[in-house]
């Protein structure tokens, strides 16, 4: 029976190799912090610094966002903490916020003066069933960038001001042959919201019912418009069927118009990245100028057993020494109003004046209902589908519109 | 009847350890899975503090009637069919290229598997780097050797969308069917092929007749296990059609039904019904899988 | 017989055949390869470049290594890599994971695949078929289940439970294929050893497993570069450098709004180092695998 002891051996060997993985999580001042890329500390100095003074480490873990989500899930389904803290990004509110996987901040915010939150914008988009489940980090209006110069080329002098206008300007460059694609949207809900807002139609009446499939609503002529970029105008690459996001495609120097982000310009006129460099402008969103934001929070796990350590991390993180370093790092506007002044004024804000001006234009939606996640799949497929040709734009409103209905009398039951 | 029960012993012994271990890690978390199944658990709908309904089998009856699930076996199965016979084709000849003798073999044995050590997450996005529209490398190579004239948009259809995920997937996965049938081919006696050889039988005879029978059981363990994994085709279509960067759309035209399960539990929080229909996935990949394996096993028998 | 000199020119279209064979598959596994190596050492604006791609680049760069295992490429939302610590805990996380993992399953696989290949006993095809029914079942929403367990258990967060769960979710293929193996094996020589009066577990190790080295070696192989591409396991049941695999500390390249192709292409050359000197390694086993069954 050698072999045995063998056996034996080996498995004694393992458990002896492996044991230090025991016994940790002891240390009672390590949180972890589950994040997407883009909320991870960039600065490790400034990071180091908060360790030494309050004793606490902070294990950092980061995933693409719906890997992030899965995790939470899997964890706080079974009512384990999947990290003390974590970073909610715009799908947050569907998929974290609605099913009560969050802590209630609004008493740690009271006692919290050197928070200073009256300075934070934003806080109540994160205030969901009465009470506050995360503390904005960064704020991110949904904005349109276009490339100055190749629509001089084209011989217009000033980004469109209507739908029809930006549609016509497209086809007349790609004849042209200014740019094959003169557009650049994604085939998602996200290009309809943004196109039918700006057209002035708000979408839900205040009762959370549909106003968006109304006859003849700005926002069934915007998914004619969004359909007839790809389908028959041609002015939106085919490779934006299967994108998700449209800024690759922008930054390889395809396309004069773009879906952006407030904040994009750091990152389209940056000449290492981006072969738009440097003619990149924001532009006013067209017709009523109306958009939404994607701002990002963070908050503490329901199930941590160290809230109070975690508490602390978050205060760090939303100070405006934090807010800066991410700035500087990935430009990410910061929430604090005084910090973005403070950075203003200072020349650090690409294209701060449209900001501000775009800001005054801000509808949200309704992203903090229970069905929001799943009824925006169903966003997605029927654009997909109308672009494909299996939809007309108007049955692919009417699929959504009922979707919605059918979702939200499931979740009422 | 001493060494019988000493025979028996030994091989409760010697299997035991693997038992403890799918009871543990495999069976509990499954049959809490299934129990789950019929209820209608969605921590969104239900909350925290309330709690899921007993519903019976309502949950597979709700899936075995939607159309949405049909269309995803569908698509499944039509990737399955592509897949396949390429990916063990490939593997076959591959393996049977590295079991000859011939100068640079352990280089190109290593260079075979290199696919496969590419991590699944980057996989998918490598190719839709090389399958880019309006920059990729495919684009590019065709266009140096003037095979197109402008860029081609490789993902623009459906069905293209669907036929791509099927060249990733082979493309990664084939170094195991190479992998599991270089091992058999290798435990293949040499004296066998040997002695047909002298008997004057051409090479394809061999491979008929003596190479290709040896080879079956090993060519049915990676046709079971390569079914089961293509047909619950995830990380390629995920990174590639699916998912992308933010990976919060999902394609309507590549959603296969591991992609259907993932949005059931993970996007709807359906937990009732993303378990029924874990277990329908289950049903269909061992009920398809089973029939291969029979088929394989009759012939060669 | 046919005579030799006839056959001349037939072996040499076989012989070119091969040898196109050969390179075929040489460029199809590489291909794409290639084109993430030029893409590590390539800045984004080569990258771009329409419609001549330069497979060459005409500016290479170490920039993106350097970044990989320094301070992190400064892209708006492709986030920072964390120290240079956490990718280093990375690789060794990854390596004794998959080590351990790779060694238990070749272990208990040839233990069971002997037993399920040689050995009569009572419910032998109902355990086997108990074995194999689950292998199908996506594990999605048993993971909820699981997590539960692992945490009662403290085995969050730990390499020890990752190897286990790698262990318990492998067993079945790796039993199954180590029994086709062993079933390879002419039953002789394994008779003779038990007659001289080797006990079972003996004759398996000096008789059976020698002869069975192609398989095992694949079996190891194959469950080595399985655990080492997992990423959705060690996502969810790690939090730290304490058990973190390199896989999930590479996830950091996936952008918010864009994959940085220049960064994850320099980050994924890294994580195929090891494992290809793995094979590298493994390639001297076989041979001499090969050799030892020769012998016999």
């Amino acid at each position: 029976m050698k072999v045995k002891y063998g056996v034996l051996l080996v498995t004694a060997l393992v458990i002896a190799l492996l044991v230090p993985g025991f016994g940790r999580g002891g240390a009672s001042q390590t949180i972890t912090f589950l994040t997407a890329p883009w909320g991870v500390p960039p600065d490790q100095a400034l990071l180091k610094a908060f360790t030494d003074r309050s004793g606490i480490t902070v294990q950092v873990i980061s995933a693409p966002s719906a890997e992030m989500y899965t995790k939470v899930q899997v964890a706080s389904a079974g009512r384990r903490s999947p990290a003390d803290v974590i970073f909610l990004t715009e799908e947050a509110p569907s998929f974290i916020v609605a099913p009560g996987y969050m802590e209630p901040l609004d008493a740690r915010i009271a006692r919290s003066a050197d928070l200073n939150a009256g300075d934070i914008e934003r806080m109540d988009f994160w205030s969901v069933g009465g009470n506050v489940q995360g503390i904005t980090t960064y704020v991110q209006l949904v904005m349109m960038d276009y490339n100055a110069k190749r629509l001089g080329a084209g011989g217009f002098a000033k980004p469109a001001g209507t739908w029809d206008e930006l549609r016509r300007q497209s086809v007349a460059l790609k004849q042209k042959g200014v740019d094959q694609y003169p557009i650049a949207f994604g085939a998602i809900d996200w290009s309809w919201f943004l196109m039918a807002l700006s057209a002035g139609d708000p979408m839900f009446d205040g009762g959370l019912n549909p106003v968006f499939s109304n006859a003849g609503s700005p926002a069934r002529k915007a998914m004619a418009t969004l359909i007839g970029f790809f389908a028959t105008d041609k002015v939106i690459t085919p490779d934006l069927l299967t994108k998700v996001t449209p800024h690759d495609v922008f930054m390889g120097g395809t396309a004069v118009y773009h879906q952006a982000w407030q904040g994009s310009l750091a990152v389209m006129n940056n000449a290492k990245i981006s072969k738009q460099a440097p003619d990149v402008q924001y532009l006013l969103m067209p017709e009523q100028h109306f958009t939404w934001s994607l701002d990002a929070a963070i908050g503490l796990s329901r199930f941590s057993a160290k809230k109070d350590a975690g508490w602390e991390f978050i205060k760090w993180y939303v100070s405006p020494e934090s807010q800066r370093a991410i700035y500087k790092a990935v430009g990410l506007v910061p929430s604090r109003k005084s910090l973005q002044q403070a950075l203003n004024s200072e020349g650090a804000i690409q294209g701060f004046e449209t900001m501000v001006e775009q800001a005054k234009y801000v509808h949200q939606l309704p992203r903090t209902v229970k069905w929001w996640g799943p009824w925006t799949q169903s966003v997605t497929e029927a654009i997909r589908k109308a672009a494909q040709g299996q939809l007309t734009p108007d049955a692919a409103v009417d699929a959504v519109a009922k979707r919605w209905n059918e979702l939200k009398a499931q979740y009422k039951q | 009847m001493r060494r019988i029960r000493s025979e028996e012993r030994t091989a409760y012994l010697a299997i035991l350890p693997v038992g403890l271990l799918l009871a543990c890690f495999v069976y509990y978390p499954a049959i809490s899975t299934f129990l789950m199944g019929l209820t209608d658990a969605n921590p969104r709908v239900q909350g925290l503090e309330g709690s899921a309904h007993f519903i019976g089998l309502r949950n597979y009856g709700q899936m075995l009637g939607s159309g949405e699930f049909w269309a995803s076996v569908w698509r499944t199965v039509l990737i399955v069919l592509m897949v396949l016979p390429l990916e063990l084709a490939i593997g076959l000849a591959a393996a049977m290229i590295l079991n000859e003798q011939f100068r640079g073999r352990a280089v190109l044995r290593t260079i075979a598997i290199v696919p496969w050590m590419l991590p699944p997450l980057v996989n998918g996005f490598t190719w839709s780097w090389i399958l880019n529209g309006d920059y990729g490398a495919l684009n590019g190579l065709l266009y140096q050797l003037h095979l197109v004239t402008t860029y081609h948009h490789w993902l623009a259809s459906p069905s293209a969308q669907l036929f791509w995920v099927a060249v990733a997937q082979v493309w990664t996965r084939f170094p195991f069917a190479m992998v599991v049938l270089l091992a058999a081919l290798q435990s293949i006696p040499q004296d066998v092929v040997e002695a047909a050889r002298v008997d004057g039988a051409r090479p394809a005879q061999i491979f008929r007749s003596v190479t290709f029978p040896m080879l079956l059981p090993a060519f049915t363990v990676a046709l079971a296990v390569e079914f089961i994994v293509t047909f619950q085709i995830f990380d390629v279509i995920w990174s590639l059609t699916a998912g992308g960067a933010a990976g919060q759309v999902i394609n309507p035209f590549t959603k296969a039904v591991m992609i259907l399960n993932y949005e059931v539990v993970f996007r709807n929080l359906d937990l009732g019904l993303g378990s029924a229909l874990a277990y329908l996935i289950l049903v269909l990949s061992m009920g398809v899988g089973y029939v291969f394996v029979r088929m394989l096993y009759e012939r060669g028998a | 017989m046919s005579g030799a000199r006839e056959m001349t020119p037939a072996r040499l279209v076989r012989r070119l055949g091969f040898w196109l064979a050969a390179i075929a598959l040489a460029l199809w596994s590489l291909a794409p390869v290639y084109w993430i190596v030029v893409s590590s050492i390539s800045t984004r604006i080569e990258l771009y470049s329409v419609p001549y791609k330069h497979w060459i680049p005409r500016a290479p760069t170490l920039q993106n290594y350097v970044d990989v295992f320094t301070t992190g490429p400064k892209y708006r939302a492709g986030g920072f890599l964390p120290s240079a610590t956490l990718l280093y805990s990375g690789v060794r996380n990854s390596l004794l994971v998959a080590l351990l993992a790779a060694a238990c399953l070749s272990l208990l696989a040839s233990l069971a695949g002997y037993a399920f290949a040689r050995l009569n006993f009572r419910g032998r095809s109902f355990l086997f078929f108990m074995m194999l029914l689950l292998v199908p079942l996506p594990v999605w929403v048993s993971l909820i289940a699981l997590f539960q367990l692992m945490s009662v258990l403290g085995l969050i967060d730990t390499r020890l439970g990752l190897i286990l769960l790698f262990v318990s979710y492998g067993a079945p293929l790796y039993v199954w294929l180590m029994q086709t193996y062993i079933r390879a094996t002419p039953r002789d020589i394994e008779e003779a050893a038990l007659i001289d009066g080797a006990s079972r577990f003996r004759a398996l190790r000096t008789v059976v497993l020698p002869v069975a080295l192609p398989g095992l070696v694949s079996v190891f192989l194959v469950a080595f570069l399985t655990v080492w591409n997992a990423f959705l396991i060690p996502l969810i049941f790690t939090n730290s450098e304490a058990a973190q695999p390199l896989t999930v500390v590479l996830s950091l390249f996936i952008g918010q709004y864009e994959v940085a192709w220049e960064a994850m292409s320099a980050a994924a050359v890294v994580t195929m180092i090891p494992p290809i000197l793995m094979a590298l390694f493994f390639q001297h086993y076989v041979v001499r695998g090969l050799a030892l069954g020769a012998v016999q």
